[in-house]
């Protein structure tokens, strides 16, 4: 190039290892932690997807993808599939539609309107424990008193916990099962739901909250200017304005749902029978509970990633061109 | 204080250069101005000095030291950055400090320099203060301050003025400029506005596409401007240029513009046969475009007698400045602008006949962009 | 308006809140009342009173049969451990990591920041197995092997064990790297030219100017720590170990003192509560996580 390249300059390999090495000091910590406890794992469930192993796991039986065929295949696993769908429908979407409703309420400009925001907030300090401790006094079988509400409403009591509903019984298929989920309610996973749903409602308030303050004050003037109502005000401001907001919270609501096990654990056990068992129950009690079944455990945890995966990516894809950004 | 020397410096950024072999001398206690648009090359050249950027290739002296290989810290200079890079959680002392700190000096010493320069500075009162709570302009002082405590060689300033308002602009050059003849300190200043380089470089060099273009006193750069690009570059308003053909008319050798014929002067019509051009562009300064003189004047004005060209056209656009107006001429389909006094006022639409004076008419070569004659 | 009549207008809107929020607070409302019941109250026919005729508040503070006397207070304490080393390594090493990734230029970094961000797709349920089984295997070595056994330290049924998945994080490395990205460039600049290397200019600048990211993430990490669920019954056997989440929930079984624990669940409430109360503002930047200014 020039004659300036008689100036003998560090060559550029080493000047990138020595970057790199720069870089080490901050990132081994994350990078070490990272490995073992994410990717390293990530790869140790597929190798032992490969593998059946007695009661007492003394030995390991190289079984190839018979497992995963079996155990994608089984009739649990797709009841699984289904609880797990049905839990998610009934925990985020009407959470999102009451924490937006909530919201817009704590939303007004009214002196101490502060203390309903921290009320309506206040669930997201729930931990999964507790609201399925406190929805277990409402819903128990004997100290319950939501039944005592249902029958003041002139309904017949429910056998919350305990009523499995489609999920019960025989199905010669999953379409028979899908045909049920309409008019045989699975009181048991709604249960769950009712306690997810509350503990959900404080998280998307608060989102919800902080959507709201993002709206320019002008967007309603301008809309009240031009002789819109609160309703109308509500449709073609805030809920345009909003969609980034609600997109963003069904998308974490999703994958919370997912993410769900202690509620189930605590009210249900995953019963009656397999009514209330998610995905993620049913790798706990598979690999957890005998007989240890530790490689379709892992099978079923890889399809429950490829699922979150495949859902996350697929929202971004699907609403990010209609979702309105600012 | 000392010399900063540039040696053949070349920096690549991908596959894009940044600067492309600049050599450049900084002369000891010069305020040196390094003036180009946006991507020119020119805040990359200060931070190369600087040793925030290693070059491709060529080397950096400061005094007679190369310090292509020192850091950024062990080279001894001050930079000011565009947005003050002031430490927004820490007081003006502790901002004045923060460099002194890390050099080992003494705690009341820190303190008596610290005085020492706010006070010189006008912000002694603001020292307990956080640079939110600052105007521009102090902030701006905050930023010299943290410089000058440190007494380095040399003094690196990328556009330090370009965040105030346009009052405090002035006020600012101003005040830098005599603070550099106090401190009888090296300044490169990087700018890319041509009226803070006329005014406050004792040389200035102009960058352009990584290129250096002109290296010169601001006078000179503005009188004979090394090429096209410089020429157009600097000036306000920017110089009117026309592209034509030469040709050869009553003995003269003359360009056709669009706007009419321009006389080429002996001088350059040598040039222009020895290096066969045969298009060029002609480039006039609005100022230097004069209402045609009247014939009694004529007569006593030898220079106005034979002007290089007269251009004719109709005033399209008056901008009215106060003490002088703007007017867009257009001829021949081109617009020329001319700078005319206040007086008398130009109206929409009037014929002009502008001439321009034979010594004021620069000539590039269409091809090459490079200034022909002298 | 007068001032009666503004309040006349705004009665239906308080109106509507004031249902809203009870019938929001109403499982609060009922375990509460069911924690200051007599034990009798449970035992006949029929559902407890909503209301508390004759609260017990020794359910709570009498020391021979209250709260104060069920390893609630050990199982707080557990989860207090678990809740702030986890917060802490947290901000440690997501504070690195953000600061390479922000202010560093090396080969490779934006493949390492995308691997960094997948950490945030592969939750911890996916990997539950294979983590166990690293604890046991690592629980086992430190209970055999002679140069291990000494340091005393316990993956299953011990601290190490419940923290060791989470010092790292994906999405606390995003966060704060977005709020670095915020601070200027020049700052880094001014610093190098003034002599101060990456860790001092990290300590010394960055970490002062992103306080708000930094708390964000700690609210964020302490929570979800303290709510886990999972982990913590697959690692911990000893009731000495358990966290309160877990504690609770064995507590809730116990018929013969149901009342108590139900006063142990509100005990566990209460400080997450004025906690979330109190850090609202940095909860709601975290959960938005930078995708969604607000």
């Amino acid at each position: 190039m020039t004659a300036a390249e008689g100036v003998a300059r560090p060559g550029s390999l080493v000047r990138s290892a020595w970057r790199m090495l720069a870089a080490l000091p901050f990132l081994l910590p994350s990078m070490v932690l990272f490995g073992a406890f994410v990717f390293y794992p990530l790869g140790k469930a597929v190798y032992l997807g490969f593998f059946i192993s007695n009661p007492f796991r003394t030995r390991q039986i190289y079984v190839g993808f018979d497992q995963y065929r079996e155990v994608l295949t089984s009739s649990e696993f797709v009841s699984s599939l289904l609880v797990t769908g049905t839990f998610t429908l009934y925990t985020v979407f009407p959470a999102i539609a009451i924490g937006t409703f909530l919201a817009v309420l704590a939303n007004q400009r009214l002196p101490g309107i502060i203390v309903f925001r921290t009320v309506f907030s206040s669930t997201i300090a729930a931990s999964v424990a507790i609201s399925a401790v406190l929805w277990l006094v409402l819903l128990h079988p004997s100290i319950g008193v939501l039944n005592e509400a249902v029958e003041a409403a002139g309904l017949s009591r429910v056998n919350w916990l305990q009523d499995g509903g489609w999920a019960v019984g025989e199905h010669a298929t999953v379409f028979d099962m899908v045909a049920a989920w309409f008019i045989d309610p699975n009181w048991a996973l709604i249960s769950v739901s009712l306690a997810t749903l509350w503990m959900n409602i404080g998280l998307f308030t608060v989102i919800v909250l902080a959507g709201l303050q993002t709206i320019p004050e002008e967007l309603y003037e301008a809309a009240r200017v031009d002789g819109a109502g609160r309703w109308q005000q509500f449709r073609h401001v805030t809920l345009p304005m909003l969609s980034p907001t609600l997109f963003f919270a069904s998308v974490i609501g999703m994958i919370f749902a997912f993410q769900s096990f202690g509620q189930i654990q605590i009210l249900t056990e995953g019963g009656p029978v397999d009514a209330s068992t998610v995905m993620l129950y049913s790798i706990y009690e598979t690999g957890f509970e005998p007989p240890f079944r530790v490689g379709a455990a892992a099978v079923q945890s890889l399809a429950l990633f490829a699922i979150m995966l495949a859902l996350t990516l697929a929202q971004f894809r699907m609403l990010a061109g209609r979702v309105f950004y600012r | 204080m000392a010399r900063v020397y540039f040696e053949e410096i070349s920096k690549r950024f991908g596959g894009t250069h940044a600067l492309r072999d600049l050599t450049l001398e900084v002369d000891d206690e010069e305020f040196f101005v390094l003036l180009g648009p946006s991507g020119c090359g020119k805040t990359t050249a200060l931070r190369i000095a600087a040793g925030l950027e290693e070059p491709t290739a060529g080397a950096i002296y400061i005094g007679d030291r190369d310090v292509s290989f020192v850091p950024a810290k062990d080279r001894d200079l001050a930079m000011v950055f565009q947005n003050y890079a002031l430490y927004p959680h820490m007081s003006v002392r502790d901002n004045v400090a923060f460099g002194l700190r890390m050099r080992g000096y003494a705690r009341d010493e820190i303190e008596r320099l610290v005085q020492e320069v706010t006070a010189t500075l006008g912000i002694a009162d603001l020292l307990d203060r956080k640079p939110g709570q600052l105007s521009g302009g102090q902030r701006q002082r905050v930023a010299l301050g943290r410089a000058m405590v440190r007494r380095p060689q040399a003094f690196l300033m990328d556009e330090p003025l370009s965040n105030l308002d346009s009052k405090m602009r002035v006020q600012m050059r101003a005040e830098l400029v005599r603070l550099q003849r106090d401190l009888a300190a090296t300044f490169i200043y990087v700018t890319h506005d041509q009226v803070e380089a006329m005014t406050m470089g004792q040389r200035i060099a102009v960058l352009e596409g990584g290129k250096l273009q002109q290296v010169g006193l601001p006078q000179d750069v503005y009188d004979r401007p090394a090429n096209r690009f410089v020429a157009e570059f600097i000036g306000s308003p920017a110089m009117n240029v026309l592209e034509g053909d030469l040709v050869v008319e009553g003995g003269h050798t003359a360009v056709r513009t669009p706007a009419g014929l321009v006389r080429v002067s002996d001088a350059a019509s040598a040039d222009v046969r020895e290096q066969n051009i045969t298009s060029l562009a002609v480039g006039i300064r609005p100022e230097h475009l004069t209402p045609e003189a009247t014939e009694s004047a004529a007569a006593t004005s030898a220079a106005a007698a034979s002007p290089a060209a007269i251009i004719e056209g109709q005033a399209d656009l008056v901008e009215s400045l106060g003490s002088e107006q703007h007017v867009t001429v257009v001829a021949g389909g081109w617009s020329v602008v001319a700078n005319l006094p206040s007086s008398p006022r130009i109206e929409r639409g009037a014929t002009l006949r502008l001439a321009v004076a034979a010594e004021h008419v620069h000539l590039f070569d269409i091809e090459s962009g490079e200034r022909v004659g002298p | 308006m007068t001032f009666a009549a503004r309040w006349l207008r705004r009665l239906p809107s308080y109106a509507v809140l004031t249902i809203c929020a009870a019938l929001l607070l109403f499982p609060l409302y009922v375990t509460f009342v069911f924690s200051l019941h007599p034990l009798s109250e449970f035992l006949g026919d029929g559902v407890p009173s909503l209301w508390p005729s004759d609260p017990q508040w020794g359910n709570y503070f009498e020391s021979g049969g209250g709260v104060s006397n069920t390893p609630i207070g050990r199982y707080l304490f557990n989860s207090v451990v678990v809740a702030v080393v986890i917060t802490a390594a947290q901000l440690i090493t997501a504070t690195l990591s953000a600061y390479a990734f922000a202010f560093l230029r090396f080969p490779g970094r934006d493949v390492l920041f995308a691997l960094f961000l997948a950490t945030m797709m592969v939750p911890l349920e996916v990997a539950i197995i294979p983590n166990f089984q690293t604890m046991q295997w690592l629980d086992g070595h430190f209970r055999e092997q002679a140069w291990l056994s000494w340091t005393q330290i316990r993956w299953i049924d011990g601290y190490p064990g419940l923290v060791a998945p989470f010092l790292a994080t994906g999405f606390g490395t995003f966060l704060l790297r977005q709020a670095f990205l915020t601070i200027p460039r020049e700052l880094r600049d001014a610093a190098e030219m003034d002599g101060y290397g990456h860790f001092r200019f990290l300590f010394f600048v960055v970490v002062p100017l992103a306080r708000g990211a930094l708390a964000t993430l700690a609210i964020f990490a302490f929570l979800q720590a303290w709510n886990q669920y999972l982990w913590p019954l697959l690692v911990t056997n000893d009731p000495d170990m358990r966290t309160v989440q877990i504690g609770i929930a064995a507590e809730a079984n116990d018929v013969s003192r149901i009342n108590v624990a139900f006063a142990g669940t509100i005990t566990a409430f209460l400080p997450m509560l004025l906690l979330v109360v109190a850090f609202q503002r940095y909860l709601v930047r975290g959960l938005f996580g930078g995708s969604v200014k607000g």
